[in-house]
């Protein structure tokens, strides 16, 4: 006998239809818990594999797109990098626009130092070359080249001054321009003894300072002139203005400044400067006036000493224009070193500029040797006319420049200090190994198979890639070369800038495009394969009501009208 | 009130516990007693009451042949229509009507009521 239960065709009906239904829910529920309509291959195959096609262009992209990120992150630093370069380059250029000033401007004071040293001396006229009465003459003019009235051109040296009175009374001399008292005027003159005890006499206010050593016996401008000097310690800047003539003086003029410059080159014309073409003897010292500044013979020349060693003789006569001394005095190799000159149309004032930092003093003379009278007046410093006579006469000034030896050798080192800056930023530069300022170059890659890319080049940007060489503001002419090798620098460092910009300009476009490029081709493949979320949690309810109520019609079916419906 | 019905040719139809079949001619009847009387287009069987509103047809329908005796079918209804109406809010009018008809054991107008929500909603 059989105990198997045996299910009637209504009841088998009836569990097929119910596991339908569960195979419905389960599929349902799968759809709710992944939100994919298609989450197999089975479901859809179509949409299946152009979502995973679209999905997997995406997730390249995704990638590229951190690539991207990063390229513009190295962009970034190599800007910032540039930005911190052209401030230090700017300041190396105002380290040289500063030597340039210090080198021609001077923004210094006259001053002079001995090379003897005095202090302790409690009688001057003890030393050989000082005697009683001996006078130290000053002759000072202002910025704009007019001489002041002191309250005591002249300071004698009596018996039993000690060098601090000396000092005492330079330092007592003041300024009585358009005054009738003599001592309320400000000082003038900064006399005192240096570290090593040596004189300083130092000439305030810009101004310009004219010494003469005047000693009580002998000639002017004799061997005791300068006995006194070389006493005091000015044996190698105080010279004799004027050889060949009985009239002459020990002097020096210290100049606040690394420059002479002349007074106005008028003409004979009112309102009408000198041109650079202009005969020097066509030259007047006022405007439309009838005083020439130069009268020549044919052997004259104008002699240029400089440091009392290099003398330069420039030929002196009829034809000489203007043009000729600027010239003259630039087309000597030896003297071209050390001088620089130029005339200046509109404001008619000739000018000699240090070129060097060696320069100290500088002698300009007028030297006539035929015996003939020959006259310059340049105007340069206290003396108005140098006036040659005599066979071999000479007249001139000796000019001593101001020192800008220490305040170039700290611009010098300051400038240097810039460069290491520059190499040392360069370095630090660095992104993740690529380093745009030195030279690397980046690749950016735009698009998944790398087929597309945009490659940043690089640029070394250190002094040596600037080409900005180590600071030498010895002379004019190197510091020139330095400026002009910040201003390229500059320029370098701007073209790069732009060039980085751009490209930076390039990626972040592509940046944009490629993120909604992601973005479209995720959206498209979800609507590929996502579900309707409400659709299938409605379709889920209503499988699971019609599970219920399967269930209970299975309880039913083996009841009562079975007998009768099972006639229809 | 006597009942007049119109039969086809050949149509079943169930009067009260009987199974009637006519024969080749059409034919007329009435009814003059109350007996449940259900024509063969309107039966359904377990078979074809393969969604919720049919399965509840056919509870009615067991309710109407059985004359209200058959409990467990009225027991099934009820749950079937209280889990319907709450998950389907659109049907909740024609359930109720029919439940109002069923409460008044006015069996083949809960019948009629259900046939009516079938039609509105042919895929419940």
């Amino acid at each position: 006998m059989t105990t198997e239960v045996v299910l009637s065709a209504a009841l088998r009906n009836n569990l097929l239809s119910l596991q339908r239904t569960q195979s419905n829910i389960d599929k349902a529920q799968q759809i709710l818990s992944t939100g994919l309509r298609v989450s197999s291959a089975l479901d859809n195959p179509q949409n299946f594999f152009a979502s995973q096609s679209l999905k997997n262009r995406s997730s390249d992209l995704s990638r590229m797109l951190d690539g991207i990120g990063q390229s513009i992150q190295t962009i970034k630093a190599a800007d910032a990098g540039v930005t911190a370069l052209t401030k230090l380059v700017d300041q190396a250029d105002s380290l040289v626009q500063s030597a340039r000033e210090a080198i021609t401007d001077g923004q210094v004071q006259a001053s002079v130092t001995g090379n003897t040293k005095l202090s302790g001396v409690q009688n001057l006229t003890t030393l050989s070359g000082i005697a009683d009465t001996d006078a130290i003459e000053f002759v000072i003019k202002n910025k704009d080249g007019v001489q002041l009235t002191l309250s005591s051109a002249s300071v004698s040296i009596a018996n039993n001054d000690s060098i601090d009175q000396l000092i005492s009374k330079i330092n007592d001399i003041t300024d009585n321009t358009g005054s009738t008292s003599a001592t309320n005027g400000e000082e003038l003159i900064k006399a005192e003894l240096d570290s090593e005890g040596r004189l300083r006499i130092t000439a305030l206010h810009g101004n310009t300072i004219n010494i003469t050593f005047n000693s009580s016996t002998g000639t002017a401008g004799g061997g005791t002139d300068q006995a006194l000097a070389s006493a005091l310690g000015f044996s190698n800047i105080a010279k004799v203005t004027t050889t060949g003539a009985a009239t002459s003086a020990v002097e020096f003029t210290a100049i606040p400044t690394l420059k002479l410059e002349s007074g106005v080159f008028y003409t004979a014309t009112t309102g009408t400067l000198s041109s650079a073409s202009t005969l020097l003897t066509a030259t007047r010292t006022t405007d439309g006036g009838a005083t020439a500044r130069f009268a020549t013979a044919t052997t004259s020349e104008i002699d240029i000493t400089v440091n009392d060693r290099t003398t330069v003789s420039i030929a002196f006569d009829a034809t000489t224009t203007v043009q000729h001394i600027v010239d003259g005095i630039n087309t000597n190799p030896s003297l071209n070193k050390l001088l620089k000159a130029s005339y200046d149309e509109t404001t008619g004032k000739l000018s000699i500029e240090a070129a060097s930092s060696e320069v100290s003093t500088v002698r300009i003379a007028v030297d006539e040797s035929a015996g003939n009278t020959a006259v310059a007046d340049f105007d340069f410093g206290v003396d108005t006319q140098f006036a040659a006579g005599g066979a071999g006469g000479t007249e001139g000034e000796n000019f001593v420049f101001a020192t800008a030896a220490a305040t170039l050798a700290r611009l010098e080192s300051d400038y240097d200090t810039v460069l290491q800056q520059i190499d040392q930023l360069v370095l630090d530069s660095n992104y993740r190994g690529v380093n745009l300022l030195n030279g690397d170059d980046l690749t950016t890659f735009m698009n998944e198979d790398r087929s597309n890319k945009l490659v940043t080049k690089g640029q070394v940007l250190s002094s040596a890639g600037l080409a900005i060489e180590d600071a030498d503001f010895s002379t004019l002419t190197k510091i020139e070369s330095s400026q002009s090798e910040v201003l390229a620098a500059k320029e370098t460092l701007r073209g790069f800038g732009s060039t980085i910009a751009n490209s930076l300009s390039i990626i972040q476009t592509r940046q944009e495009f490629s993120t909604s490029l992601i973005q479209f081709l995720n959206e498209g493949s979800d609507k590929l394969v996502a579900a309707d979320q409400n659709e299938e949690g409605a379709k889920l309810l209503a499988l699971q009501t019609r599970q219920q109520l399967g269930v209970t019609a299975l309880s039913l079916a083996a009841q009562s009208q079975q007998s009768v419906l099972r006639l229809f | 009130m006597p009942l007049h019905l119109y039969i086809k040719p050949n149509e079943k139809l169930i009067i009260g516990d009987a199974v009637v079949v006519n024969g080749p001619r059409s034919t007329t009847m009435t009814m003059l007693s109350r007996t449940p009387i259900l024509r063969e287009k309107h039966i359904l069987t377990e078979e074809q009451a393969d969604t919720p509103l049919k399965r509840l047809q056919y509870l009615i329908q067991a309710i109407l042949l059985s004359d209200g005796s058959d409990l467990p079918a009225r027991e099934a209804y009820d749950a079937a229509a209280l889990m319907l109406s709450e998950r389907a809010p659109a049907l909740r009018a024609g359930l109720a009507e029919a439940q109002n008809h069923l409460e008044a054991a006015r069996y083949y107008k809960a019948l009629q009521a259900i046939r009516t929500l079938r039609n509105a909603y042919p895929h419940d």
